[in-house]
């Protein structure tokens, strides 16, 4: 009598649920396009965009740790590893890598263009900072990137046993 | 594909689908949806379907 009440009709959860996943997108795309704004009117400052990069990370490491204290995380790498080629903790190297390489290549053209005096400098100033950033950032994405992935998936493993044993008890 | 034997069964028990989605706790649209064909319930939602209607769920819910 009372549980009907918390009856959710499960049609309207779910198109609740895809809208809220919209909105996060939303969100994530008005942040990116707020650094980038920020950064073309304001300059490289850390601190003009920080309340941006504070809600991307913090919105990730949510998501981080939720999937993985729910073991939703082991479900999402066996589906995504069963479909795909390329293995999703692989995908998380590149992707790491990519984002150093992005950011090696922004601190290469800033150097070339704001310090260098003549053009064989400018290549010069390009390729040493883009060397030194790209092994900096990548190693420093990559590593960070893995070692959540490693984290999420070993947490996730567990609950998924728990769960699973609970299951098996009960049967 | 429409669900004509849900629709014949909820008016067999002489139930409007608003009476219908009181019961097994959804809203209207979703048992109109059903019955359209436009929306597949969960497993929990099809079992609840049948206990209202006094089916199983091949007699509701099973394409031949």
């Amino acid at each position: 009598m009372f549980g009907k009440n918390k009856n959710v009709d499960e049609r309207v959860k779910n198109l609740q649920n895809k809208i809220y996943k919209e909105m996060y997108y939303v969100i994530i795309f008005a942040c990116l396009i707020s650094i980038l704004i920020k950064y073309m009117t304001m300059g490289v400052p850390l601190q003009n965009v920080t309340t941006e990069w504070l809600i991307l990370l913090i919105s990730s490491v949510y998501y981080f740790i939720r999937a993985a204290y729910l073991g939703v995380f082991t479900d999402e790498v066996e589906i995504h590893d069963s479909t795909s080629k390329v293995k999703l903790s692989t995908k998380y190297i590149i992707f790491g890598v990519a984002v150093g390489m992005v950011i090696a290549i922004i601190f290469g053209v800033n150097s070339a263009f704001n310090y260098a005096e003549s053009t064989q400098q400018a290549i010069y100033f390009f390729f040493l900072v883009f060397f030194v950033s790209l092994f900096m950032y990548a190693l420093f994405f990559a590593g960070f990137l893995i070692l959540i992935y490693v984290l999420a998936k070993k947490k996730s493993d567990q609950v998924v046993q728990r769960i699973l044993e609970d299951k098996d008890s009960k049967w | 594909m429409k669900n004509i034997r849900l629709k014949m069964a909820r008016i067999e028990h002489d139930l409007s689908q608003g009476e219908l989605a009181e019961k097994v706790g959804v809203t209207r649209q979703t048992i109109g949806l059903i019955e359209l064909g436009k929306y597949n319930p969960t497993l929990n939602l099809c079992i609840s379907i049948c206990k209202t209607l006094n089916k199983t769920l091949d007699e509701l819910f099973w394409e031949e």
